[in-house]
């Protein structure tokens, strides 16, 4: 239903321009080094095929090194990996955990699980089943190109450094209630690690991540699942380039530092595009954040949504020191809520267009919203730019008393957009008699931004 | 500053007059409109206003006594609601100047000689009969010196404290409420090694901590039991059958990362009559120079059959038992979930007919982001505290229950923005049989920019929200010194008439006093005297307003002087107060009271000693002096 979603994503290539932590070359170049240095004259590739009989005699008989193939057909999961080694699947090649436990468990470092099919884990949660689960000691894991489907968690990473998890389409069982899925992709207590050009649909959280500093989270494609990206105290991260859609919140960013986030889009997701509570000195730039819905019952068929739960494409609570530009927030309940003391942040190139509220700015000091003499686009901003210089004459202010009036009376919604209330605007504006502490843009923009041209299509040109 | 100053809001007023000078600038249709526009809905305002509801004029008494906790002030606080005014602070585990409690003899008789100074006062709970609240006492733990308080509800005075053993850190606390509060149960928070007498400091896994029962009597510690994981919060069960207590550090780490790893930690239950019968057949021990019987209450001991976990996610926080009895429900904390834990369920857990523990829950409802803690209304609406939303959302719980039988049920009422970051929340006796849903207080751990600026540090912001109707409506915001984590309200017919307005010269408060005067020969209604004994010296006065008993006193330095004060005045609210200059003492006698302090007078000269509380037209004149002869 939602085909080409990656059609305008704003591709960051190579050498992400924003990272200077970012290890995956590091990464892979240190496990190259290090299986050389484990590696011995001998280490070998052996092809295995079902009829060899079970798979983890197999991974036991190989040598630390080795390469195990496996040809097409179905495997017995509940594969223990405890020495390096590199498992590669030949298409259709299936390992199957039968709904039990974990579909694989790798208890040892530099161990690579490329191009297999994981599938029917246990969906116990209070042991954490997973289709991979890379247990303490499993540094330098690779899992790529893996397709990991009905299982609780997709790839658990406990206690890690350096693991990459690639290019791999995980999903967990529609069957199960939600809460009683796992997520897609699970970092505790990790650093240095990549989740890069993942999909993940039908779990729980899309990625989940807590006390795991210095990693990176790129490309993936969220989707059908509570909330795209889960994220708990965990510091020098990067955010960047992902895609959420269909999720009861794109991206919970919560208790946390120094963190990228960058070019990720969100799409027709509930509750919040965008969430930042209680983050700081973080840089939020180049993310497209569209069409964000009031918070639904999760379980419910609640066409109208929950009172209070209204869709915001960017929440920030709490968090200060940020530099939020070149977003684009558009066509949701609430442009962007600002509360509970978030000051001090950069909010400057950012693009708001036709959002029901464009801003709720809950707090008793005002703020200014431009920076080196250029603002944000507005697309309700109603000055002139008789000077020609791109900048609007005279400052843009939100929680202008007409806002105010919205929200405390939101049967006049009716009214909103209609010539009264923007010449009621005007005319404040002109006149202005009431001067509630709020936002002021002091250099609106009189065009959005190329990239949210390009983020909503026609509409701005 | 008038309600139309406010510096942010938008008011009524303030928007009319606006719309008015929009119509003097003649803006044709807008001004036209505006005032059509406005009018109405500012007029239902008006007659709606929410705020309205919590108005307790001057003169007026508010309906609910509302209990505090103190948090790091250590004491426990009085407030009337739906006013929000604070009453009382009554002093429990910190040092009080006004009062003199900790420094008079008769509140060192409740905190022991060498009582630290500070405390961390968290869950504040009232004496329970057949489940509503009684009045009798208050009891309420101290986290930072692992102790429990109980305080008489008569004099709203602390007098019983106890330090419990073999745990540390004293968080969850809650009372037996059938057929009436005979337990009070306490959870050590932290794990310890056991004995923790400096063996097994880097092995953490053999900390541990226990589940503690105490009489609430007594205020004995009668028996506990050793559990896997830690204790958080916690809550008992209508029928007196259980108690149970969250869990967050399952995993018995040391670290932050340590105890954020496993997807779900558990709620443990305890059994209460099965531990009883436990202790009756002798299966405890004990540890260390404690005398309190312990038992196992561990995975690893097969003859357990009082404790059972059941496992919720993730790091749970509040634990609530709703007012009907049939479940209790626990905070995800880092799961956007509350678990409901089934009554009924748990006795069939007990009694071996599960095979799983998690089929005790019966409903798993997504609410938001952080939920803590979860109040009730009677209505069978439950609201729960999100804090990293920062709201409140209201739900229902037969609505979750369906909704996890899979049926297709909208269970999420409403969601209310506070301010900001709830922890705790409360509704009007919530805690007992008689929820009434009618007040409902978010305990909000930042203010931010809600008040004047104070400096760095700020009050918290506990505000008050009407749930009477369908809609949850914010009608209050109000500042607490730092840091209340919990309340309950008390309807006020429970305490009005149960409140002493002066002493009794019988009271078990100063009882000890008055016995020693008598050895002495002293009647301390009447007499005013000095009594010396050798290097001791034992002064007893009366104060009536606007004269102590004594005028002057006589002593030689290096003297230790017993100060026995006792205040004849059997007036309502003519508290006496006797400081004594430049020897930091201070100390209250209400009416009818007697206080007493022994220190040394080590200086010689004239020191006045003068009335400190504000008692009659010649106050100023209410002094005396204490002669030290060199």
């Amino acid at each position: 239903m939602r085909r080409g979603q990656r059609g305008n994503q704003r591709k960051v290539q190579g050498e992400a321009p924003h990272s200077s932590r970012l290890t995956p070359h590091r990464a892979t170049l240190l496990a190259c080094v290090l299986l050389l240095a484990l590696g011995r004259a001998d280490a070998a590739e052996r092809r295995v095929t079902p009829a060899d009989g079970p798979l983890q005699a197999a991974v036991d008989a190989a040598a630390a090194g080795d390469t195990l193939v496996l040809a097409a057909g179905e495997y017995r999961g509940g594969i223990r990996i405890a020495k390096p080694l590199r498992l590669r699947g030949e298409a259709g090649a299936t390992i199957d955990g039968e709904g039990r436990g974990d579909v694989i468990r790798v208890t040892a470092p530099d161990v690579t699980l490329a191009g297999l099919t994981i599938r029917n884990s246990g969906h116990d949660l209070t042991e954490m089943n997973s289709g991979v689960f890379l247990q303490k000691g499993a540094d330098r894991a690779r899992v790529e190109d893996c397709r990991i489907e009905a299982v609780a968690f997709g790839v658990w990473l406990d206690a890690l450094k350096d693991v990459q998890v690639l290019r791999n389409r995980i999903s967990g069982d529609p069957a199960v209630r939600s809460q009683d899925r796992g997520n897609g992709i699970h970092f505790f207590n990790t650093t240095g690690s990549l989740a890069e050009d993942n999909e993940v649909r039908d779990a729980r959280d899309g990625i989940y991540i807590d006390t795991s500093n210095r990693n990176a989270l790129r490309g993936n494609r969220l989707h059908a699942l509570r909330y795209g990206i889960h994220y708990m105290y965990a510091h020098h991260n990067d955010v960047v380039g992902n895609r959420t859609w269909n999720t009861r919140t794109g991206y919970a960013l919560m208790q946390s530092k120094f963190l990228k986030v960058l070019d990720n889009r969100s799409e027709h997701d509930e509750n919040y595009g965008l969430l930042l509570n209680f983050i700081d000195s973080s840089e939020i730039a180049g993310n497209v954040i569209v069409d964000v819905e009031r918070g639904k019952n999760p379980t419910g068929a609640d066409a109208h949504g929950i009172s209070g739960a209204e869709g915001k494409a960017l929440f920030v609570y709490s968090s200060l020191f940020n530099d939020i530009h070149d977003n684009v927030f558009a066509r949701s309940e609430i442009g962007i809520h600002l509360t509970a003391g978030a000051e001090d942040n950069r909010i400057h190139a950012n693009a708001f267009v036709d959002n029901r509220n464009q801003v709720k700015y809950v707090s008793n000091r005002r703020q200014e919203w431009s920076y080196q003499g250029r603002g944000n686009y507005w697309s309700d901003y109603l000055g002139w730019d008789r000077d020609g210089d791109g900048i609007g004459d005279t400052p843009y202010e939100p929680n202008d008393g007409v806002d105010q009036l919205l929200w405390q009376y939101p049967a006049a919604r009716v009214l909103f957009a209609s010539p009264a209330i923007e010449t009621l605007r005007w005319v404040q504006r002109t006149f202005p008699v009431l001067r509630p502490p709020g936002i002021t843009d002091s250099a609106p923009l009189m065009r959005a931004p190329p990239s949210s041209c390009e983020a909503l299509g026609a509409r701005c040109k | 500053m008038s309600h139309d100053e406010h510096p942010n809001a938008l008011t009524r007023r303030g928007f009319l007059g606006a719309a008015g000078a929009l119509g003097a600038a003649g803006a044709g249709l807008a001004a036209g409109l505006a005032p059509a526009l406005l009018s109405q809905p500012a007029q239902a305002a008006d007659k709606d206003d929410p705020t309205l509801k919590a108005h307790v004029p001057p003169g007026e008494l508010d309906d609910y006594y509302g209990f505090w906790s103190g948090g790091q002030g250590g004491d426990v606080r009085i407030y009337g609601v739906p006013s929000m005014r604070l009453l009382m602070s009554i002093p429990v585990f910190n040092y009080d100047s006004g009062t003199g409690w900790g420094l008079t003899h008769e509140s060192k008789r409740i905190l022991g000689d060498d009582a630290p100074r500070n405390g961390d006062t968290h869950h504040v709970h009232m004496s329970y009969t057949d489940g509503a609240y009684d009045g009798r006492w208050l009891f309420v733990n101290d986290k930072a010196n692992t102790r429990v308080a109980r305080i008489r509800c008569d004099i709203m005075k602390t007098d019983a404290i106890t330090t419990i053993p073999n745990v540390a850190a004293i968080h969850g606390m809650r009372l037996q409420k059938v057929p009436k509060t005979g337990y009070v149960f306490a959870n050590g928070e932290m794990i310890i090694p056991q004995p923790n007498d400096g063996r097994d400091l880097d092995k953490p896994e053999n900390y541990w901590t226990m589940f503690s029962a105490l009489d609430a009597e007594t205020m004995q510690v009668i028996w506990q039991v050793i559990v896997e994981g830690n204790l958080d919060n916690l809550d008992t069960s209508y029928d007196g059958v259980f108690a149970y207590a969250t869990c967050y550090n399952s995993e018995r780490g040391v670290t932050l990362g340590d105890m954020m790893r496993n997807e779900r930690d558990w709620v443990t239950v305890f059994h209460i009559p099965r531990i009883e019968a436990a202790i009756k057949a002798g299966k405890a021990s004990t540890i260390g120079s404690s005398k309190v019987p312990v038992l196992d209450g561990r995975k690893s001991n097969a003859a357990n059959d009082f404790v059972q976990y059941v496992p919720v996610p993730k790091n749970p926080h509040g634990i609530n038992t709703t007012p009907d009895g049939k479940y209790a429900c626990a905070g995800g904390k880092l799961s956007p979930t509350v678990s409901v834990i089934a009554m009924a369920k748990l006795h069939e857990l007990f009694d071996g007919k599960l095979k799983d523990p998690r089929e005790t829950v019966v409903a798993e409802p997504e609410l938001g982001l952080g939920p803590l803690h979860t109040t009730f209304d009677g209505r069978g609406n439950a609201y729960s505290s999100l804090f990293i939303d920062s709201q409140i959302v209201k739900w229902n719980i037969e609505d979750a229950i369906n909704a996890y039988k899979g049926e297709k049920v909208n269970y999420i009422r409403q969601k209310l923005d506070v301010q900001y970051q709830v922890g705790h929340l409360k509704a009007s006796q919530s805690e007992t049989r008689n929820a009434d849903g009618k007040w409902l207080v978010a305990l909000c751990k930042f203010s931010k920019d809600r008040f004047l600026p104070v400096g760095p540090l700020r009050a918290e912001n506990d505000q008050l929200i009407d749930i009477s109707g369908e809609e949850m409506k914010l009608v209050h915001d109000g500042p607490t010194l730092p840091e209340p984590h919990d309340c309950i309200m008390v309807p006020r017919n429970v305490l009005m008439n149960k409140v002493k307005r002066v002493y009794t010269r019988d009271d078990p408060y100063f009882a000890a006093t008055v016995e020693r005067a008598a050895k002495d020969g002293i009647k301390l209604e009447t007499d005013n005297k000095v009594i010396r004994d050798g290097s001791k010296v034992r002064v007893y006065m009366t104060s009536a307003a606007p004269q102590f008993g004594l005028t002057e006193f006589r002593v030689k330095k290096g003297d230790e002087v017993t100060l026995t004060i006792t205040n004849l005045d059997n007036v309502e609210d003519l508290a006496h107060g006797f400081c004594l200059v430049n020897h930091g003492i201070t100390f209250e006698v209400s009416p009818q009271q007697t206080s007493s302090v022994t220190f040394v007078a080590d200086k010689p000269g004239v020191h006045w000693y003068y009335c400190i509380w504000f008692c009659h037209g010649l106050h100023m004149e209410m002094n005396g002096r204490m002669l030290v002869e060199a």
